[in-house]
């Protein structure tokens, strides 16, 4: 089957504020995410991740190279309102993307804009309230709600405008650990619902959860592969200046002290049975 | 704190007002504070203070929500009042030097205080039994035929509805950045009036940068969301006027006729319907 | 070591006599020494905030006391100039207070609030800028909305430590920062803590931090001060932190699950207690050595 996000050789750059100089955000980068997948791009502050999320819905668009949703480019002006329906995006503050001072109001501004018949987008408000738990809240205002609460209203703000994918630019950063858990917790359900997920974080307890980790390092795509491939290359990692997930980190330490573990482990649970095996 | 202030009060309620359609509400309202200017005597300031005051039964607010409203202007009644009182040339009831008290001033100041406090009150029932939201759903639907003559009536809308999703979200944001000054030493309270604006700046600078951060934000995720002005736009709360609609506007009309009727054609009509009797 | 901060029954309440009144601080008492790392932990709406803006002056308690150096500052007439150049507290997303044209400028806004001279200030904003770990005479001119994320962020915290508060409160100095930049500014933290032999209170949600950094540990839950005491003790309350939604260090949590997995097979399990990677894996080793397995 046909990929539902294509990237081609995409550059992006742009106008540095300061010098005015031309800086690259995205080098060349190539890339295909497969429906139903679960896709994890981290990298660190400036590595370019959130510019390749989005050049992917049309918020910006390629110096070079092409990116195609459901096989339409984004270069194309006509089907605009259909790549940004196909790959709905949920940012990173969770204040400053909801727009109505209530709840169900603000979950139906998008099927509002896409002219869906109002009793299909009270069906469609209340169906996404209940996929992310937030129905009891319907009637509520936003700035009363918690971190998480409000990033799970931005979620099933996407949700409602039925989006074969949903992209995540990093919607976790700015939550305490409740908040993240909620919403992971989120992000898997609907990925279990057959939506396709690109999640952009720089969490790697996150992108462990993902069936396909992508890492981007000064703009170019460093490393990609299932969480254990990627997670086998711990040095180039850490000198990407991330981290690796506590049960690779130390799996790894083990291992250079003679225990005899077998590769590919990246969850504590895995590491924990495969010590109590040897 | 600053979080406490509340704006564009709400008066939660199920009542018959309540479940008004907003734009019936909007033009009752704008009925209500002509028919003010419209009455000239006691006998239609009477018939306008009952009037409001059953609505404001039927609506179950307590009437102190509404008598707090009067509260930050009451020195602007006190003032009219006293002007009109002072001020006003005709038979003379009391002086004291260049002070004058009429019989024309005191009337005058009393439907003046009258009038205003009527005005406030009668408005605030709007604010009080309408969600803001509904609000500007019904300025929106009343302001749509004007598009016709350049008026944007949905982007008003949307302004609406966007300052008062933020006006929580900015007073927070402004309590913040005050205590981060003020834990840096900052002084907001003492010296004087130059002194305090030129202490604002440590507040107002970090806070418009909040806002045009906010907007940039907000812009580009309503962009993602595939809003692109209000053509095609459809809305989840349809508006539909229904027989309470239609009754309230009937009562609305009678209201208005029998106002008019009471100022102006019954002063015409007095003296022959007296001669008949 | 002399205590630095007392707290005696502190209690806060938001909106007292209203309907939605709430109590934010529930009899609160704890004491900190001069030169401590306390760590304050707790999920979100359970205090924290509150009680670190009631150490600086900020909120003022509905009743209970706060010495600050054997001096109360909930008595009338202190001045709050006092507290705040004892206690400097910097809030969370802290670069979004920066107001100067130049960074220079906005570092020198606290210590001229406390009163010192133009070169006294500058001095003293110089000495901040570099503890901070950044090159003053670069970067002093420049306007602080040209810097990157990162560097925005220590210049607002330069901005607090110019003022040469004897203790330093910071609230999640590290939200929303990659793992570089997170393990960055708590070096610094540890650097200027090193240097200047500050008391630090750090509020924070990671528990690896925690564990690693802290001498004391304080865990807040709706209001009241559950637990006190060292990373050790807190963190061997494994079920009662998780009843507050609380989650352990990394290696401590791995260790428990370790154990329990071991006793279900029947197998001896292995030392817990581990609070840091190089801890569990020394237990780890230790383990696998005993069970004959290594």
């Amino acid at each position: 089957m046909e990929p539902i996000i294509k990237i081609e050789d995409l550059v992006f750059d742009y106008q540095s504020d300061e010098d005015g100089g031309t800086v690259t955000a995205v080098d060349h980068v190539s890339l295909d995410v497969e429906r139903g997948s679960f896709t994890a791009v981290i990298g660190r502050n400036g590595s370019g991740k959130s510019t390749l999320a989005k050049n992917v819905n049309a918020l910006l668009l390629p110096s070079g190279g092409a990116v195609y949703v459901n096989g339409y480019s984004t270069a194309d002006e006509d089907k605009l309102w259909e790549i940004r329906r196909t790959a709905g995006m949920v940012f990173q503050n969770p204040d400053n993307q909801l727009v109505s001072s209530i709840v169900e109001d603000d979950v139906a501004f998008g099927p509002e804009n896409l002219g869906v018949e109002p009793a299909e987008i009270r069906l469609r408000v209340d169906e996404a309230l209940r996929a992310v738990n937030m129905y009891q809240y319907r009637k509520k205002a936003p700035h009363l709600l918690s971190g998480g609460q409000k990033q799970r209203v931005a979620i099933a703000g996407v949700a409602a405008m039925r989006p074969e994918c949903i992209i995540l630019d990093e919607p976790t950063a700015m939550l305490d650990p409740l908040g993240r858990k909620e919403v992971m917790d989120i992000i898997r359900k609907l990925h279990a619902e057959g939506i396709t997920i690109l999640l952009i974080t720089h969490f790697m307890e996150e992108a462990a959860q993902a069936d396909r980790v992508v890492i981007m390092d000064r703009g170019r795509l460093a490393l990609s592969g299932t969480p254990e491939e990627v997670f086998s290359h711990r040095e180039e990692i850490r000198d990407m200046s991330l981290d690796v997930p506590f049960a690779v980190e130390l799996a790894d330490r083990l291992r250079k002290k003679g225990a005899a573990l077998p590769e590919g482990i990246i969850c504590e649970e895995g590491l924990v049975n495969c010590l109590c095996r040897l | 704190m600053l979080r406490d202030i509340t704006l564009g009060q709400y008066y939660p309620g199920e009542s018959w007002i309540h479940r008004l359609d907003p734009r019936v509400k909007i033009l009752g309202t704008f009925v209500y504070l002509i028919s003010l200017f419209l009455v000239k005597d006691f006998w239609g300031f009477l018939f306008s203070v009952i009037c409001l005051g059953v609505c404001i039964k039927v609506s179950r607010v307590p009437l102190k929500f509404m008598l707090r409203g009067l509260k930050p202007i009451f020195f602007i009644i006190l003032f009219t009042f006293v002007i009109n009182m002072f001020m006003t040339r005709g038979t003379t009831l009391w002086e004291l030097g260049f002070l004058k008290i009429t019989r024309e001033g005191l009337y005058n100041a009393f439907f003046m205080a009258a009038r205003l406090i009527l005005l406030i009150i009668g408005s605030s029932l709007l604010t009080l039994t309408t969600k803001p939201i509904s609000l500007t759903d019904g300025v929106e639907k009343l302001l749509s035929p004007l598009r016709r003559f350049g008026v944007p009536a949905h982007e008003l809308a949307m302004m609406m509805t966007i300052a008062l999703r933020f006006i929580p979200t900015l007073l927070e944001e402004t309590d913040k950045i005050m205590k981060a000054q003020m834990a840096r030493g900052a002084d907001f309270e003492s010296g004087n009036l130059f002194h305090r604006a030129k202490s604002l700046i440590p507040l107002l600078v970090p806070l418009f940068i909040s806002a045009f951060r906010i907007a940039t934000d907000l812009a580009m995720a309503m962009e993602a969301r595939c809003y692109r002005g209000g053509d095609q736009r459809t809305r989840m709360h349809g508006m539909r006027l229904g027989g309470r609609d239609a009754a309230a506007g009937t009562l609305l009309t009678l209201y208005l006729a029998a106002i008019v009727f009471q100022a102006y054609a019954w002063p015409l009509i007095a003296p022959v319907v007296r001669q008949a009797v | 070591m002399p205590i630095v901060i007392e707290v005696k029954n502190l209690t806060h309440i938001y909106g007292a006599g209203m309907p939605f009144e709430t109590v934010a601080l529930d009899d609160i008492s704890f004491s900190i020494e001069t030169g401590e790392f306390v760590a304050l932990i707790g999920h979100t709406g359970s205090g924290k905030s509150t009680l670190i803006q009631h150490l600086n002056g900020l909120l003022p308690p509905s009743s209970g006391k706060i010495f600050v150096e054997d001096r109360d500052i909930t008595e009338k007439g202190v001045r709050m100039w006092d507290i705040r150049r004892k206690i400097g507290l910097v809030f969370q997303y802290p670069e979004y207070q920066l107001f100067e044209e130049t960074v220079a400028k906005d570092v020198m806004f606290g210590p001229k609030n406390l009163g010192l001279s133009e070169e006294e200030a500058e001095e003293r904003a110089r000495a901040a800028v570099e503890l901070v770990g950044l090159p003053w005479d670069e970067i002093r001119e420049r306007s602080p909305f040209a810097l990157s994320g990162g560097q925005r962020r220590r210049v607002a915290i330069a901005g607090v430590i110019a003022m040469e508060p004897a203790v330093l409160i910071l609230d999640e100095p590290t939200a929303g920062l990659d793992p570089k930049a997170h393990s960055d500014i708590l070096h610094m933290v540890e650097t200027i803590r090193a240097e200047r032999g500050i008391t630090i209170i750090l509020v924070s949600h990671n528990m690896e931090d925690v564990a690693r950094l802290a001498d004391k540990v304080l865990v807040m839950d709706s209001g009241r001060l559950a637990m006190c005491g060292t990373p050790a003790e807190v963190f061997s309350r494994a079920e009662e932190l998780s009843e507050l939604g609380l989650s352990l260090p990394a290696p401590a949590e791995f260790m428990n699950r370790l154990a329990a997995a071991a006793a279900e097979r029947g197998m001896e399990p292995p030392q817990c207690g581990a609070l840091t990677a190089d801890q569990a894996e020394e237990a780890v080793l230790a383990w696998l050595r005993e069970t004959g397995r290594l």
